[in-house]
């Protein structure tokens, strides 16, 4: 271990984020090489994309066509895939119309009667009326809708449920289907149109993909953007997860649910629109079954039928599933019967996967979130009474006073203003400040919200702190809040959206004004930092907030918990604290040195917290705990800390011993000089942070219901922490 | 102001290039049969066999019914598959299982695989029409069977539907017309209003009913060609009118569901039942009674019919859509004289079938 | 890695199905209380182990030596000292005093101090850790072998091999030691029952099971899967019997107990006091390992934290079910029960891991 550190030579490649021991041996190289890879880490993040919901039925689909493409001949050719997806366009149109009103909480059986029906009425128009094709077309999606509309006023203005309501407009119109039929079908029989726009609907093709096709696609995209991100389509989804609750807030169900059929109607008078052009088939019997088929598609893709939840894309991928097995089932010769058995059997594989997806998605992703790596530690100093080690321990913080006690929750960081006034972050997103003689008076000075953590003043007195959950916040003198930054460049080299603070940890000003802080890790939230030790890979960063200009960016990437963050004396470099490898390190901003990274201390005996500047040129380090042979030997095997975070609770695990913390003094050159403990840790257990102020030293704890305050022997009467410049009337985002 | 600029300009150029890529049309290659050079007269025995054997050897033939599993098609198909494999080229059957869209999904697959000789039956008059153009442009030779297109292609095969119609327009006006004792009332039980085989009888019986205004159509339905539907259309009918005289169906698999309605009302002794295809069923139902009569249109025939018509056609090296070949096969009565003689009926799997 | 990736897909499936027995709550008979924690101290001395009451005068095992101390309190004096860890004590009919000597085996005590080994050697191996003493009506002494390799406070490298070494020794004083059972999950406390059989502990097993006096036959559970580790047994006026459970489960050290690799680096390389263990008291120091739920927050360490050492003294009746129980929790000072004894109505409890005796109401 390092009791005084031996200046090394400071290189330009960065310090490896682990501990080297100095008799590493190759295939420890090897295995710690083999740990950096993560491919579980890549699943993980990539399952908790919430475009991966509708992963099963994808998954289907991708083995539907592969299937086909090994055991039917034919089938992934270009000319197959090109002239399925015409008859593929019809079928998701409609499928998209039942989709929509699935999501709005009903269902429309009604839609093959539609779909036939406007494929009868748009050809009558197109072949017998004379009136011009785009008039024919016109009025073929006009009737459409007002046929949607019909199911819709219904449903919506007169009460009827939608499954009875659509029931007997199936009925109704193929009834009026049959009698079109009846009397009009044989002259159109006959009838040959030649126009350019019905040749374009039927054949037209745009770089060899049909028209119809093109259509989908733009359909979709508009439903998608409509759907989730339209006003209308978040009522449409509000009123099928929960009508009433949607009538409570205001929304017009009535008008919801009758747009929602009318879309329905819509979509099925396109559909048949494009059959018409296709097929030309004036035929009672078009459409006939389809809205089992349409049902079974919607179904396949993962849309709810109780409504509110649902989106274009499953729509799409079942419809896709459903015409594309029925093509290659068609091109393997197997019989029209086998269709519908080989249906039910993907249909029932499809919802009870999709089931066991959506129920343990959350479970599948939390289980293999968590990615331990082989964390290796010096030999553990001796602290134990009478060893005689430069951090054996002692009881100087046995006798501290308690300020607060019971007034604060987790005090995590403190610091006194020039009155003399102390400051503090509670749990409960609180800046309190206690004034007067002993510091009596306890008031709240602030309510920012998150734990607010690290804490510095700048030159114009504002409170800089950073709050865990949210960001990097100011607070004037006078308690006003305001919020520097909560974000920053994102990594496009990584999955997970790390462009959002999660845990700012510890803060401190460099004399040019920015604010130099640290984030713990970008892969865990606030409340799960216990997680990120466990896994104890180098998730955390370094980030600078510029003040003039109101922009943050990452300065240091992956770096294994960044906390305690401090400014060296003489403003030239910054001291960085790693939690899990309990070793610090240095950061040159200025001078020759400046950019790069050394280590300043490893092999602390415990884990480290906040670094502070003390009144004669040294620094105070806290340590929140103290590194046991057990922990330390878990830390070396990830495989031990997978089983058990996967087989026990939570409170059962085994953590770092955090209910024995101490303080530690060290010189510029990385001497321990002097420590204070607590032994036994009954009023200070977990110290994260202490401040000098005046010959008193001030210490706060992340779990403790107070802060403690310590005379001090040597006391100039200088309080450290100020002296950086201003952040107020800057460009604050 | 710049930005939105930039941003209409990349859809600009986005739409142009899109639309340059924009075609209509099957649009496909049309290479012409080989062969193409006649052959002399003089030419020798071995060159002749040299020929005929090599436009057939390893050629696909395939045939797209409207849906198997009803003795009709199944004779066809067995037929076919006997004389095309017995002349060296392969036989593919697709199903639709009696779905249209699902027939045009076949063809369209079919016409991507390329075979070398097609035979369709018709839906309808209008929903294979531009396929099959489509398929003769991508060097398909296309035959039709008993339900025609709109499109003609090189050959159809089937029964003269448009005499069928006179035909049995005339015997019907012989047993329900003026001068009968009936009530001169008729029921039509047609398949699909739109299909080929529907409209040419249709036009048929018209030059003939025209003719008698005396014969009262009182119902004319389409029952998609489903014995269940032409059952419960004619259990109506028959409610409606008692005193019916006559029902045309224009299949027998069909028309075996009216006849059955009108014997369970009672009235089959009174009411005659006109019909037309000969498959096992019709024998058997002129055996109980149940039809009056039928025109058989010599299903085998078209079979063989056609696997010869093929031969001609790949040998003859014409490009696919330039011959207009029809085939009307011989349209034979069988009533309840005649139904017992040997090879009236067919069942589709066996040759030379006896009904007794 | 295609070992757990299997295991996952199996997870997904069959979500929720576990095996292996979970610890059962403390609930029913074994609510926890503080009525261990508020008992009435009897003495105060370092590590008692057991105790024995004649007459006046209250034998206790402490360390290596056997104490003696007046009925009402007092300083203890020492009436003999021995060649190893003192343990269990009873009183046979004729007034030797039998003392369970670690690592020797039995000694035979009279009131003045003087020993003899009576007994050091059974079926062919030696009797090392005998752990709890029943007399029998004929003189006979039934006697528990906990391990037949490790003894005294190693016990926890037994717990941590999981050896079933443990045996039930029937002992005729001044004759031979017939085994009656052997492979015992570390047999730690032996009690008569109402149809003359032996109720044994078998603390690594967590079970008391009943033994047949005539050696043949298997042992039947009369209780499983108790929620600690069972100690001593003494039959109890009215019936059934109490139990002195040592020490708690915990999940965390079920778990390690499955990780053969890492049990064997942790007794390789750590000291036994820092294991992940169950103790006999906490040492309060920040090398042991620490669960979670023991972090002290807002000053105050919960007292339903996972315990690495707790007191508890279970009254159990004669089918082994728990009717009531004391218990010092999480944070109390009197951890670590070895010993329950009745002596008429006063019942005294032997806390090692809280330096005292205390004396409970039969309840």
């Amino acid at each position: 271990m390092t009791e005084s550190v031996t200046p090394r030579r400071v290189t330009s490649r960065r310090p490896p984020e682990r501990n080297v021991p100095a008799d590493e041996t190759l295939g420890m190289k090897l295995r710690h090489l083999r740990r950096r890879i993560a491919l579980q880490q890549v699943f993980a993040e990539l399952f908790a994309k919430r475009w991966m919901e509708p992963a099963i039925p994808l998954a289907l689909l991708v083995g539907v066509v592969v299937f086909f493409s090994i055991a039917a001949p034919g089938f992934a050719t270009e000319q197959n895939l090109l002239s399925s997806s015409a008859e593929l366009a019809e079928l998701a149109l409609v499928c998209l119309g039942m989709a929509v009103v699935l999501i709005s909480g009903g269902i429309d059986l009604s839609v093959g009667s539609m779909f036939g029906l406007c494929n009868m009425v748009v050809l009558l128009l197109v072949t017998l009326s004379g009136l011009p094709v785009i008039a024919a077309i016109g009025l073929g999606l006009l009737i459409g809708a007002l046929l949607g509309a019909i199911n819709g006023s219904i449903v919506a203005y007169l009460k009827a449920r939608p499954f009875l309501t659509t029931l007997v407009t199936l009925i109704i119109f193929r009834g009026v289907l049959n009698l079109l039929d009846l009397n009009f079908s044989a002259q159109t029989a006959t009838a040959f149109v030649l126009d350019p726009i019905w040749e374009w609907f039927s054949t037209g093709k745009v770089a060899g993909i049909p028209f119809s096709f093109i259509t989908l696609v733009v359909v979709l995209l508009i439903g998608h953007i409509v759907l989730s991100r339209s006003r209308l389509g978040w009522h449409i989804t509000a009123v099928g997860a929960s009508r009433r609750a949607a009538r409570h807030a205001g929304i017009r169900v009535e008008r919801v649910l009758l747009l929602s059929y009318v879309f329905s109607g819509l979509l099925c008078a396109l559909a048949g629109i494009f059959y018409a052009a296709r097929l030309s088939s004036a035929s009672a019997r078009v459409g006939e079954g389809m809205e089992l088929t349409v049902l079974t598609a919607v179904i396949l893709g993962g849309i709810s039928l109780s409504g509110g939840k649902g989106t274009v894309w499953r729509a799409f991928i079942g419809a896709a599933t459903i015409s594309l097995l029925g093509k290659g089932l068609l091109l393997m010769n197997v019989g029209g019967e086998v269709f519908q058995t080989v249906l039910a059997g993907v249909l029932i594989l499809a919802v009870g996967l999709d089931l066991k997806w959506g129920k343990n998605r959350g479970k599948a992703i939390q289980k293999t979130y968590v990615n331990p790596t082989i964390v290796q530690y010096g030999d553990l100093p001796d602290c134990r009474p009478g060893s005689g080690s430069a951090f054996e321990m002692n009881d100087r913080l046995v006798g501290a006073e308690s300020i607060g006690v019971g007034k604060v929750e987790g005090p995590e960081d403190v610091i006194l203003d020039k009155q003399g006034r102390l400051y503090c972050g509670t749990r409960q997103g609180w800046i309190m400040r206690f004034s007067g003689e002993n510091f009596e008076n306890a008031e709240i000075f602030a309510r920012i919200g998150g734990h607010p953590l690290g804490l510095a003043f700048d030159a114009d007195d504002n409170l800089v702190v950073c709050v865990a959950g949210m960001g990097l916040y100011a607070v004037t003198p006078d308690g006003e809040v305001r919020k520097l930054t909560d974000e920053s460049n994102r990594t496009w080299t990584r999955l997970r959206d790390d462009s959002r603070l999660r845990l700012a940890d510890d803060l401190d000003i460099a004399p040019d004004g920015k604010i130099y802080f640290s984030e713990g890790t970008t892969r865990f939230e606030m409340a799960d930092w216990i997680l990120d030790g466990v896994e104890g890979r180098p998730n955390g960063r370094l980030l600078c907030y510029d003040p003039e200009t109101g922009k943050t960016r990452t300065v240091i990437r992956d770096l294994v918990f960044p906390n305690g963050v401090c400014c060296s004396h003489d403003g030239k470099s910054f001291l960085i604290a790693q939690t899990w490898l309990c070793r610090i390190l240095r950061y040159w901003i200025d001078g020759p040195n400046k950019g790069r990274i050394e280590v300043f201390m490893e092999n602390f005996p415990g884990y480290l917290d906040n670094i502070n500047r003390a009144s004669d040129g040294t620094y105070w380090v806290a340590l929140n705990g103290m590194r046991s042979p057990a922990y330390d030997l878990a830390m070396r095997m990830p495989v031990f800390r997978r089983r058990m975070m996967k087989r026990i609770p939570r409170d059962e695990w085994l953590y770092p011993s955090m209910n024995h913390g101490c303080v530690v003094k060290v010189s510029e050159s990385g001497e321990v000089l002097e420590t204070l403990w607590d032994p036994g840790g009954t009023a200070h257990a977990t110290i994260t942070s202490m401040r000098e102020h005046d010959g008193y030293l001030y210490i706060g704890g992340l779990e403790n219901n107070r802060v403690g305050r310590i005379k001090l022997d040597n006391s100039p009467a200088e309080s450290v922490g100020a002296g950086a410049p201003s952040v107020a009337g800057t460009a604050a985002s | 102001m710049r930005r939105i600029g930039r941003r209409t300009a990349a859809l600009a150029a986005a739409t142009m290039i899109a639309l340059t890529g924009c075609s209509t049309g099957g649009g496909s290659e049309s290479d012409a049969n080989g062969g193409g050079e006649g052959l002399a007269p003089t030419v020798s025995a071995e060159k002749l066999r040299e020929h005929a054997v090599g436009s057939l050897k390893g050629k696909t033939a395939a045939f797209v019914p409207v849906g198997l599993g009803t003795p009709l098609t199944e004779e066809w198909a067995r037929q076919m598959k006997r004389g095309f494999e017995a002349a060296g080229m392969k036989f593919v059957l697709r199903d639709p299982n009696w779905d249209t869209a699902r027939q045009a999904e076949a063809v369209q697959s079919l016409i991507n695989d390329k075979p070398a000789v097609l035979v369709v039956h018709n839906f309808d008059v209008q929903v294979l029409a531009k396929l099959i153009q489509q398929a003769e442009k991508a060097g398909i030779y296309v035959i039709q069977i008993n339900m025609v297109s709109n499109y003609k292609s090189d050959a159809f095969v089937g029964a003269d539907t448009i005499d069928l119609g006179r035909r049995i327009a005339t015997d019907i006006v012989k047993e329900c017309g003026a001068g009968t004792n009936t009530s001169h009332k008729v029921q039509i039980v047609q398949g699909d209003a739109t299909s080929g085989f529907t409209l040419d009888v249709m036009a048929g019986a018209k030059s003939v009913f025209d003719k008698h205004k005396e014969i009262k159509i009182v119902s004319t339905q389409a029952a998609n060609w489903d014995r269940t539907k032409a059952h419960d259309i004619t259990s109506t009918v028959i409610q409606q009118h008692p005193d019916l005289c006559a029902s045309w169906g224009f299949w027998d698999q069909m028309q075996y569901g009216a006849a059955t309605a009108i014997k369970e009302a009672g009235k089959i002794d009174k009411v005659k039942v006109f019909t037309s295809d000969h498959s096992a069923i019709t024998c058997e139902a002129l055996r109980d009674k149940l039809f009056f009569q039928s025109y058989g249109y010599s299903v085998p025939t078209q079979g063989t019919d056609i696997v010869a018509i093929a031969k001609q056609l790949l040998q003859s090296g014409k490009p696919p859509g330039s011959s207009r070949i029809a085939d009307y096969t011989p349209l034979v009565k069988i009533d309840r004289s005649n139904w017992n003689k040997q090879n009236m009926c067919y069942d589709g799997k066996t040759d030379g079938l006896t009904v007794s | 890695m295609a070992f757990e990736a299997l295991q996952l897909v199996k997870e997904f499936l069959f979500p929720g199905r576990h095996s292996g027995t979970a610890i059962p709550p403390l609930d029913g008979g074994l609510t926890p209380n503080d009525a261990l924690e508020n008992a009435d101290d009897v003495v105060e001395l370092p590590e008692p182990d057991d105790v024995l009451l004649v007459g006046d005068s209250l034998y206790i095992s402490s360390r290596n030596a056997v104490l003696r101390v007046p009925a009402a309190g007092g300083s203890p004096v020492t009436v003999a000292e021995f060649d190893g860890e003192t343990g269990a004590l009873t009183r046979l009919p004729d007034g030797q005093i039998l003392v369970a000597v670690a690592g020797v085996g039995v000694a035979s005590m009279t009131e003045e101090g003087r020993t003899r080994v009576v007994l050091s050697e059974a079926g062919g191996l030696p009797v090392h850790c005998p752990t709890d003493f029943a007399v029998l009506d004929d003189g006979s002494v039934l006697v528990t072998d906990g391990s037949s390799k490790h003894f005294g406070q190693k016990w926890v490298y037994d717990l941590m091999e999981r050896n079933s070494l443990g045996r039930l020794l029937r002992f005729e004083p001044g004759g031979t030691a017939t085994v009656l059972a052997d492979g015992l999950a570390y047999a730690s406390g032996v009690a008569l029952t109402e149809d003359g059989s032996a109720a044994v502990s078998q603390a690594w097993s967590h079970r008391i099971s009943t033994i047949s006096l005539t050696g043949q036959g298997e042992p039947t559970p009369l209780k499983s899967n108790l929620p600690g580790y069972p100690g001593r047994l003494e039959p109890a006026a009215g019936g059934g019997f109490w139990l002195a459970m040592f020490a708690l489960r915990t999940q965390l050290v079920e778990f390690t107990l499955t990780q053969r690799d890492y049990v064997r680096e942790m007794m390789r390389t750590i000291e036994p006091d820092y294991w992940i263990r169950p103790a006999l008291r906490s040492l309060n120091s920040g090398l042991e390992p620490l669960q979670g739920g023991q972090i002290r927050k807002l000053g105050v360490i919960k007292p339903w934290a996972p315990p690495r050492s707790y007191g508890l003294v279970v009254r159990l009746d004669a089918d082994g079910h728990p009717s009531s129980s004391l218990h010092s929790r999480g944070g109390g000072t009197r951890h670590g029960v070895t010993s329950v004894r009745q002596f008429g109505d006063r019942v005294l409890v032997a806390v090692r891991g809280g330096d005292c005796v205390v004396e409970v109401n039969d309840r």
